[in-house]
């Protein structure tokens, strides 16, 4: 990938994802998946043990606490054909977008 | 949806408010730096949280439009330029839009979370904003959650908590007419007893807060655990339970109207809606033991004999007996309203939707469109390895099926003189959704021998049911937030066919609780969603080995995550304004109940003030027919006319409510939970 020597591309085709309302939409296509899936009960449920298990010093716990300590596992535990299903979306639209593009 | 960090944040910042002493005592809040630039931050967030839902949702609002037709309105216009032209922000350090964007609110800048890893020495754009500026104060863009950067955290804010979800109020129905123009969501029209005004204000100024703060079991009479199950489903309905508890049904007013001809209150047969009232007053108030629901079954055999006497029933028949007689005492025969209409009762309000089944001729493509009306949805369990999940049941319970040569004939072919028989294909959708939304799992099954399905059926805590409306089949559309339905009971069963044991969870208070007869305890969402089972489910049928885990869930009741109010006075008005902003917060036309702020808002449903559009609930429910077509009609027609109810209650202004029960300043539910499970 050429992204990193062209930043002006990837922050354009950024913008146009979501001005276009596509980022909008995948947004909710991934959402439902996830939901269908049970990821999302998992990842509730995840959380909801990492707060009993710092009930003690609840106190210090921050959101940025509990998002890097289940990050990890929720990103792992996305079933693999929703992530490849969402991949050819993704890269369905930056085809559309930019057809003189020589990716 | 997005509603979980949120709640985390706000309790773990109101516990830091609390320990942190200070400032803990100011206005609910508990980080002092917002406290010290409230008000100028506040009249930011109002800006960013209209910039925010207008920049999330630009599709659907571009979408969405009432009326249809080829002429757009103004307000159309007005609304497509303001999608099209307003740019989406971004952040000022990268340029990118996406990464966890807050909102500064303190000056116009954008920043993100780029560059997180703090703990590995990393800045992100939001600290590094405050390094250079030293503001403190941030908004979440997408989920309007106000961040501190000097408590390192999000915090809870009444004031912007309360803007949040009035723009959220304000926007819903914009965003379901997106997902689905003219959607014709069934709203909650006011039903039952009309306060006078007086008496509501003197509830609303004069009653002390009812303290639903409790769970109770409910004792087994000789097996009929299947009708504790189905009280604990009911009593914890937040549909039911706020029409019950705001007065919906007068025992006292019901038994004068039926002795009114002058015979003995005692020799008259049970009236269900009493009982139901009387069961799930007394299971919400708590008590030093479980409560024996022994009036509700009398009113149970009264209305059925065939359940009558000892012997086991079965759950879902319950809950339909129970139903039909709560619905035959409190509907209305003769209200004059309009016969056309839906039936006004709480039953079909809170239950009723209507099941579409489409047939569509394999030779000239007419499509036949019956409709029927429906209390809850029984789904198939389909075979398979492993867990099944909700989504396929219903997936299978939608999907096209071929019917056989022969089994149907086609009108418009028979016109057209081809009378031989040719193949069709049959599809169920829902089309009208009922807040309440009653699944039941056919684990009984007909066939001989029958036998009951033992398979695994992972039930959501969420579930959008978009995909399985009727709106649906016709073209794919976007997820509806009308559609949205959240999981607030389930009945199970285990055991055999023809002997087992019915238990129930339902959700009480934001906690989950497990109700066995008299016993009930707290559960852990991990039983109530039958995870465990899941994964052992996945493991046995991957290994072929060991006991399979059998199934336990036999009825899910839902309902919707937003509630939907109708207001009698906007909807009686000749043609519906276009849903803007200005038109919805004007007229109060959207009355919103959040699940999110169960606890607030739940004892505000209870209180009078939101049966006040009572009065006019008459021209809503004729407005509302005019929409919908003529089989529509024929339906609701059908239904109102169904169950004539000669017991009559016509309500006469009910005393001042009743005294709250004992004042009790614990408030945890677990409280009654340890001395309940004497049976």
């Amino acid at each position: 990938m050429s992204m990193e020597t062209t930043p002006g591309i990837r922050e354009d085709l950024l913008r146009r994802f979501i001005e276009s309302g596509e980022r909008e939409r995948l947004q909710e296509v991934l959402r439902s998946k996830l939901q269908a899936s049970g990821w999302q009960d998992r990842i509730k449920d995840k959380c909801q043990k990492f707060v009993h298990e710092n009930s003690n010093d609840l106190d210090k716990i921050t959101v940025d606490d509990m998002a890097e300590e289940v990050t990890p596992f929720a990103r792992s535990s996305v079933p693999e054909d929703i992530k490849a299903e969402i991949m050819e979306d993704i890269r369905a639209y930056i085809f559309r977008t930019l057809p003189e593009a020589d990716v | 949806m997005d509603s979980s960090p949120e709640k985390s944040a706000s309790v773990a910042s109101s516990r830091r408010g609390g320990g942190g002493g200070g400032g803990g005592g100011s206005a609910g809040g508990g980080c002092v730096h917002l406290a010290q630039r409230h008000k100028a931050a506040m009249e930011r967030l109002k800006v960013v949280i209209a910039y925010s839902q207008i920049s999330r949702h630009r599709q659907a609002l571009l979408v969405g439009r009432r009326g249809g037709g080829g002429e757009a309105g103004e307000g159309d216009r007005s609304r497509k330029r303001l999608v099209e032209e307003m740019s989406a922000p971004f952040c000022g350090a990268c340029g990118t839009g996406g990464d966890r964007l807050h909102a500064c609110l303190q000056c116009d800048a954008y920043a993100c979370w780029r560059g997180r890893r703090v703990r590995a020495g990393g800045e992100t754009h939001v600290a590094r904003h405050m390094r250079e500026s030293g503001h403190v104060v941030f908004a979440d863009f997408a989920r309007a959650a106000v961040f501190c950067g000097a408590c390192g955290d999000y915090v809870h804010d009444a004031a912007a908590w309360g803007l949040a979800a009035a723009a959220g109020a304000r926007w819903h129905a914009a965003l379901c007419d997106g997902a689905e123009p003219e959607a014709r969501r069934p709203r909650i029209v006011a039903a039952g007893s009309e306060l006078p005004a007086a008496v509501a204000r003197y509830a609303r100024e004069h009653a002390a807060r009812p303290r639903c703060a409790r769970v109770r079991g409910v004792v087994n009479l000789g097996a009929t655990c299947y009708l504790g199950a189905v009280v604990q489903a009911l009593a914890h309905n937040p549909v039911l339970r706020g029409w019950l508890l705001a007065d919906g049904h007068h025992p006292g007013a019901c038994e004068r109207k039926r002795s009114a001809d002058g015979s003995d209150p005692k020799t008259l047969p049970p009236c269900m809606a009493c009982e139901v009232d009387a069961a799930v007053q007394a299971v919400l108030a708590g008590g030093p033991a479980a409560f024996a629901p022994v009036r509700l079954l009398r009113a149970l055999w009264a209305s059925r004999s065939a359940v009558a006497g000892a012997g086991q029933q079965d759950a879902h028949e319950c809950l339909v007996a129970v139903l039909q007689a709560l619905h035959a005492a409190v509907a209305d025969p003769a209200d004059p309203a309009d016969p056309a209409g839906p039936c006004a009762c709480i039953v079909h309000t809170a239950f009723a939707g209507v099941l579409q089944s489409a047939v569509t001729c394999a030779r000239c493509g007419n499509t036949t469109r019956a409709l029927d009306p429906m209390l809850d949805v029984a789904l198939d369990i389909p075979a398979g390895g492993g867990a099944a999940t909700l989504h396929e049941c219903l997936a299978h319970f939608t999907r096209a099926e071929a019917l056989a040569a022969g089994a149907y004939r086609c009108a418009r072919c028979a016109a057209g003189g081809t009378r031989d028989a040719i193949g069709a294909v049959k599809q169920l959708s829902l089309r009208e959704l009922p807040p309440v939304l009653t699944f039941q799992l056919k684990r009984f099954t007909t066939a001989s021998p029958p036998a009951k399905v033992d398979r695994v059926v992972r039930l959501p805590l969420h579930i959008d049911m978009t995909p399985f409306t009727a709106a649906a089949r016709k073209k794919s559309v976007r997820a509806n937030p009308a559609c949205a339905y959240s999981l607030f009971a389930i009945v199970d069963h285990v055991g055999q066919l023809d002997t087992g044991h019915y238990t129930a969870f339902a959700r009480h208070r934001a906690r989950w609780f497990r109700f066995d007869d008299g016993a009930a305890a707290p559960a852990d969402v991990r039983d109530v969603l039958a995870l465990p089972d899941a994964a052992a489910a996945a493991r046995g049928a991957a290994s072929k080995g060991g006991a399979a885990p059998k199934g336990r869930a036999y009825m899910a009741f839902y309902v919707k995550a937003v509630l939907d109010y109708h207001d009698a006075a906007a909807a009686a008005a000749p043609a519906p304004p276009p849903p803007t902003a200005e038109w919805v917060e004007g007229a109060g036309v959207v009355r919103v109940e959040r699940r999110g702020r169960k606890k607030g808002s739940t004892n505000k449903a209870k209180s009078p003030d939101v049966r006040a559009p009572a009065a006019a609930a008459a021209p809503a429910a004729a407005a509302a027919s005019d929409s919908s077509d003529s089989d529509g009609e024929a339906l609701w027609a059908r239904i109102s006319k169904e169950k004539p109810a000669d017991d009559l209650v016509p309500m006469l202004p009910p005393p001042p409510p009743p005294p709250p029960p004992p004042a009790n300043d614990d408030d945890d539910p677990l409280a009654s939970t340890a001395s309940s499970d004497s049976e």
